[in-house]
This record gives structure tokens, C-alpha cells and sequence, in this order.
């Protein structure tokens, strides 16, 4: 490699990271001064954040004493925060909005950065397509959350480390001995991060392996990385699983409300893909990319699960309907399998690239991709308004809550 | 209700919009909010949010100057409780160690009906000083512990095939 390459590269790298550092405060510039709207449960998590700063070690106090009635409800047994807690601790001690808000921008940039440095341990040696690969990923499964959902968002930063790991352990040629280091992260991160997540992958993982070790010749190998990938995930979660443990045993709580007709109607619907009326459409881009990918490279292993998976959290299926009555109903929503089966379909796709010896190369693809992803960037920008922007007062000025609105809000709920 | 700002976050009573009772101790829960996302009217459950004190009587009582705190909370009584038990505005948890001081003197609380709850041998006058302080659970630390050195050496023992990647790749 000679000199005058590598400068290339160490100045294609650099023009990529600003573009990771500048691409967050594009789609949120609507929203980066403003007071922000709390939708869905942008408020459960909110209460979380302010619970945890000020003390680094905020995490390891079962109760909530300050947020949520302040009556000691045990969030940080049940929603482990030790992934907030690292984040905050990087973080000035700034209000809690604006605290949300820097929250959300780290979650961004570790999305980008886990994809860009996970597809370049996969060998994918073209700079240009790593960085789309990250911002696609990045921009597909938080798009529908709005980014809102922090401890969700947070824990899909372990899909890329975790589909490195299983593929890895699927090539011949690759070194299995790094896969459980990498399977071992990518559960850990969701692990401490959001339990539901968690659970999928640790699912999704064992029944990767079980097919894979029923595939493969070399069955000894798997098997042997298999049980120690499942002994180190196992030790390196304990300290998010040990407290729900002991405190389920010990308690009779009550788990999240399953309400049986959102368990059978909340699922993402297909046709509103190619509807273009609200934020899913954007889906419509990410799945003619992943429908490409599958035409052009071999489809592995993983990339065949993880479409199963995104096409059980939409309405194409009615699943739900035999097993409104079993354990599954925890789950909630059965749309909370879309974002990380969406996860793992593209890592795989990106991955598949890999040995697929760069067929994509061609400037059309480059200029096609380029376009598309200016085209979710543009609607991700505005999904972003329309969730989170304040609405506006007669006299133009923003519609923010004061003691006023708190107290009257607080009124109905405390007799 | 408006969009939410730095500064209305400060106002105590915006902690209390949405009172939730996903993760909560069923007992502390009237029947029919167990299948409810948020806490009900019901006096049961509003003495939580309210920190109203529940004598051996069943007696309500209310409290003042409530500050809360990341590891405590505490607050004063406003007239005079009987001896026996009392029940605490705060969610009991088996497994969690929580010490309550009244006037300075400590006790070892009871869970009752999903709720901390003291003994009293004497009557509380009233302005008496309750604190109820938490502890980082030892299984929290212990097995967080293990998760770090588990960690530490999986980094350890895959650095040089990480770094092999890494250079094949440059």
C-alpha cells in the first residue's frame, strides 16, 4: 500500500466521520433549541433519565425515589440503565431535556459508528458503501421510533456487533475465535440496555445456531463456540438478569399491561409502506434496497432469518392470533419484532457483500443508493418535526406546559 | 398539554403525570388497576402519590415538607400517629434493603401489602422527621461484577484476533 493511498483513505475516513457528526444534527436541527412534544412513552423514559443523573452510580439504586409519583416504583431492576449511566457520565450536567436530547445524538453516532466499524472487521473494503451501510441502518430501525424510544434505540446498537459475530462463525475462511467476543457484546449491549430486545436477539441467536449447527460439516466447532458464546453472554449479562431474578422471585410485580386488542392490532402495516402519508413510508426505500441485495448477492443464512423476523412484526401474518393467550403476550406489540429483524436483515445483506467480491460496484448502484438515502434522510428530517416540534400558540409563540397545565394534568390522576 | 421544556422539568409535581404502575408490587394495587397502565382514584393507591401515612387504624395521615432524593426520601408528620404499625407512602420490595429513620431512629421496615411498613412501640407527635434511605442491592453489585470481569477478559483474550481483523482490513 503506498503513502499516497493511504492519506486517501485516512482523508476518506475523516470526510466520513464529519458526516457521521453533522448527520444527527441535520435530521434534529428542527428540534435542537426548541421545547419538544413527549409522545408515546417519551415520558416513561424521560423520567428514567432524570432518575439517573447527577450520581454515576444512580443505576445500581433499585428504587425510583425522584421521577414517576416518586413513590419507589423499581425501574432500574426492571429497565437495567447501565448503558444510560455510561452515556450520561459523558454528558455535561445540563436540564433534563436538553440532557434527552444529547442522549438521543450519542445514540445516533454509536448506530453509525458500531455499522461503519462492524462492516469493515467483514472486510467491506469500499469507504463509500460502509458509510451508507451505517447511515441506512442507522436511519431504518429508529426511523419508526422517532428516536424517541431511548433503552430500545440504545439496544439495537448491539445488532451490528452481534450479526458480526454469527457471521463470522457461518464463513469458512473467517476467524470463529473473535465471533464469540463479538456474539458476547451484541447481547450484552441490549442486556443492559432493554430487556425485550434482548430476549429477541438471545431467541433469534439460539435458533441461528441450532440451524447452523444442523447445516454444517464442521459441527464440533459450532457446537464448541456455541456453548461459550452462550457462557460468556450468559456472565457478561448477569449483572442485568441476577436483580429481575431475585426480585420476581422474591416479589409478585406486576408486569407491563397487555392489553389483548393492542396485542392483536399493533403490528406495522405493510401498505403503509407505499402509502407515503406517514413515517413508515420510508420503509418503502429500506426494503427495495434489502429486495436488491437479495437479488444480486447469495442470501445467508442470517439475512433469511432476520426478513422472517421483520415480516412477523407486520400485519402480513396472524400469528398473534394463536398465541394471544400464551407467554408472547408480554411482548406487547407484536411490531417490536419489525426494527431489530429490519436490524440484522441489512447487517447480513452488508455482510453478504463482503464475499460477494464488490458486484455492486457499478456507479449507477452508487448513484441509486445515494439517492435513496437522501430521500430517507429528507423524511426522517420531517418525521422528526412532526413528532417532536412544539405546536404553535395564535401569537406564534410555542405551546409549552407551565405550573398551570402540570397541576391541572396532576389533579386528574391524584384524587 | 404543550410541549415539555428544561425548566418545567424542575417543577416537582411534573414527576407526578403519569403515575404508571407497570413494575409494581400487585399487592399495592387494587384489583381492578391490575390490568390498568396508570395508578387509579382509589385511596389504597393514592396514599403513594399523596405520601399520606396509613396507621394500625387504617387511619390516613398526612405529611409535609416531602423532599426526594436519588437514595432517600423524606418528610415530616403533620399531627399525631398512634403506636403500631405504619404504613409508608413508598412501594416495598422483598430482597431490597431499606432503612427508615423516625427522629434519627432507625427501624427495619416490613413489606405490607406491597408497601414499606415500621412497627411503632410509641406514638409519633407530630413534626417528627421520617427518612426512608435505600442501598445498592449486594446480588446488584456482585453479579455487575462478574458481568465487568467477564467482560474485561473476553476483551482480554479476543484483542489479538480483533487486531488481526483490523489490520487484514487496512
Amino acid at each position: 500500500m503506498t503513502k499516497l493511498h493511504v492519506k486517501n483513505i485516512t482523508a476518506t475516513r475523516l470526510v466520513i466521520f464529519a458526516i457521521f457528526l453533522i448527520l444527527p444534527l441535520i435530521i434534529f436541527n428542527t428540534v435542537l433549541t426548541t421545547p419538544i412534544k413527549l409522545p408515546t412513552d417519551a415520558y416513561y423514559h424521560l423520567s428514567r433519565i432524570s432518575n439517573l443523573s447527577g450520581n454515576s452510580l444512580a443505576f445500581l439504586y433499585p428504587q425510583n425515589f425522584q421521577t414517576l409519583g416518586q413513590f419507589g416504583v423499581a425501574t432500574n431492576i426492571f429497565y437495567p440503565a447501565a448503558s444510560f449511566q455510561l452515556l450520561m457520565f459523558f454528558l455535561p450536567h445540563l436540564g433534563i431535556i436538553t440532557t434527552y436530547k444529547l442522549l438521543i445524538f450519542l445514540n445516533i453516532e454509536l448506530l453509525l459508528f458500531s455499522t461503519y466499524f462492524t462492516v469493515s472487521f467483514a472486510k467491506v473494503k469500499n469507504e463509500f458503501y460502509k458509510a451508507t451501510f451505517s447511515i441506512l441502518f442507522t436511519l431504518s430501525i429508529s426511523i419508526s421510533t422517532g428516536f424517541i424510544a431511548l433503552g430500545e434505540s440504545l439496544a439495537f446498537v448491539g445488532i451490528p456487533w452481534l450479526t458480526l459475530g454469527l457471521w463470522l462463525l457461518n464463513n469458512p475462511q473467517k476467524n470463529k475465535k473473535a465471533s464469540c467476543f463479538f456474539i458476547t457484546l451484541g447481547l450484552s449491549i441490549p442486556a443492559f440496555s432493554h430487556l425485550m430486545t434482548f430476549l429477541f436477539l438471545s431467541i433469534f441467536t439460539l435458533i441461528y445456531f441450532l440451524i447452523l449447527l444442523i447445516k454444517t460439516s464442521n459441527k464440533i466447532a459450532v457446537a464448541r463456540i456455541g456453548i461459550f458464546s452462550a457462557l460468556t453472554s450468559l456472565f457478561s449479562c448477569l449483572g442485568s438478569i441476577i436483580p429481575i431474578f431475585v426480585i420476581n422471585h422474591l416479589n409478585n410485580v406486576k408486569p407491563p399491561v397487555v392489553d389483548l386488542r393492542q396485542f392483536e392490532t399493533s403490528f406495522i402495516s405493510a401498505n403503509k409502506f407505499f402509502s407515503f402519508s406517514d413515517n413508515l413510508d420510508s420503509f418503502a426505500i429500506v426494503f427495495i434496497v434489502i429486495i436488491f441485495f437479495f437479488l444480486k448477492i447469495r442470501p445467508q443464512l442470517g439475512s433469511i432469518m432476520g426478513i422472517v423476523m421483520t415480516l412477523l412484526g407486520t400485519d402480513l401474518f396472524s400469528w398473534s392470533q394463536l398465541m394471544k393467550h400464551s407467554a408472547l403476550q408480554t411482548m406487547q406489540m407484536p411490531a417490536r419484532l419489525f426494527r431489530p429483524g429490519l436490524g440484522i436483515t441489512l447487517m447480513f445483506c452488508f455482510f453478504s457483500l463482503a464475499l460477494s467480491n464488490n458486484k455492486l460496484s457499478k456507479s449507477w448502484f452508487k448513484s441509486t443508493l445515494t439517492i435513496l438515502l437522501m430521500f430517507l434522510t429528507i423524511n426522517t428530517t420531517s418525521a422528526i418535526r412532526s413528532n417532536l416540534f412544539p405546536d404553535i400558540k395564535e401569537n406564534g409563540k410555542f405551546e409549552v406546559m407551565t405550573q398551570n397545565i402540570v397541576n391541572m394534568g396532576v389533579t386528574q390522576h391524584i384524587g | 398539554m404543550g410541549s415539555v421544556n428544561d425548566r418545567i422539568t424542575q417543577y416537582q409535581p411534573f414527576w407526578y403525570l403519569q403515575l404508571y404502575t407497570d413494575y409494581m408490587p400487585t399487592d399495592a394495587l387494587i384489583k381492578n388497576s391490575k390490568k390498568e397502565r396508570t395508578l387509579s382514584t382509589d385511596p389504597k393507591e393514592q396514599l403513594l402519590p399523596n405520601h399520606q401515612l396509613s396507621d394500625a387504624n387504617k387511619h390516613l395521615h398526612g405529611t409535609a415538607q416531602f423532599h426526594a432524593q436519588l437514595k432517600s426520601l423524606d418528610f415530616r408528620t403533620v399531627d399525631k400517629i398512634p403506636s403500631g404499625q405504619l404504613v409508608l407512602p413508598t412501594l416495598g420490595y422483598r430482597g431490597l434493603k431499606v432503612d427508615v429513620y423516625v427522629n434519627g431512629v432507625r427501624h427495619s421496615p416490613k413489606v405490607t401489602q406491597g408497601k414499606l411498613a415500621i412497627d411503632n412501640r410509641h406514638s409519633i407527635s407530630p413534626n417528627s422527621l421520617i427518612v426512608i434511605r435505600q442501598h445498592i442491592p449486594l446480588f446488584s453489585a456482585i453479579s455487575l461484577l462478574i458481568s465487568l470481569i467477564t467482560f474485561l477478559c473476553l476483551i482480554f483474550l479476543a484483542f489479538p484476533f480483533t487486531l488481526q481483523l483490523f489490520k487484514l482490513n487496512n
